[in-house]
């Protein structure tokens, strides 16, 4: 699958819903669902960057690379 | 004015385009009637020609019937961009059809200009002509920009 997004297991340990998320980041949360699927085709870098400041965490914690 | 808006000039065009299409539909319905009236208006030698009515009303017929459908289909093209939604692909199958009803209808004033040419439908039939790639051409293009919209709106 390539890249995979770990976002609600960070949510998770920040303890933090969805919605919360999506509206101090700033974007939809139909856009937030998208992405905790893995159905994104592309995330920009501020919303990257937006996410990140938000829960405190690397990118890294997010995204993970796994080889098919 | 502002250009893409309900109220403004993309609003407008759809407006008369509803129009032309009421009043298309009104004369294509009436052509066995109004069509005698129009003709005694018309200063041509053609008129002496025993086959000229039958042809020009089927002639008429057909061409009508795709202009209407040209027509309807940029109604719907302008409905769409006033609903906010233009690039979806309903819009490039609707250039699609505008592009080869162009030809169409060129087609059939081809044959009218074999028969009985006048200058003015040898001008229509090179406007219909370049209509119809151009129809064909932009609705490839939307095709391209659809693609594009799907893609950005993928990324979060």
């Amino acid at each position: 699958m390539g890249i995979i997004i770990n976002l609600d297991v960070v949510m998770a340990q920040r303890k933090i819903k969805s919605g919360e998320l999506a509206k101090r980041v700033g974007i939809t949360n139909a856009n937030l669902s998208i992405l905790k699927n893995n159905k994104a085709k592309a995330i920009r870098f501020s919303t990257l960057e937006a996410i990140c400041k938000e829960l405190e965490c690397k990118p890294g914690d997010i995204l993970e690379y796994e080889s098919e | 004015m502002k250009i893409i808006s309900k109220r403004g000039m993309s609003g407008l065009t759809e407006l008369l385009v509803t129009l032309v299409f009421i009043g298309g539909i009104l004369i294509w319905l009436s052509l066995p009637w109004s069509l005698p009236i129009a003709i005694k208006y018309l200063k041509t030698d053609y008129i002496n020609n025993s086959y000229f009515f039958s042809f020009i009303i089927i002639f008429l017929y057909i061409t009508g019937a795709l202009s209407l459908i040209v027509v309807y289909q940029i109604r719907k093209f302008f409905n769409s961009i006033n609903n906010n939604t233009p690039f979806i692909r309903q819009n490039e199958r609707a250039l699609k059809i505008i592009g080869y009803a162009c030809f169409a209808i060129s087609v059939c004033f081809f044959i009218k200009d074999i028969f009985y040419p006048t200058i003015l439908t040898i001008i229509v039939t090179m406007i219909f002509i370049i209509a119809g790639f151009f129809g064909i051409v932009l609705g490839e293009i939307f095709q391209q920009a659809v693609d594009v919209k799907k893609e950005n709106d993928m990324t979060i």
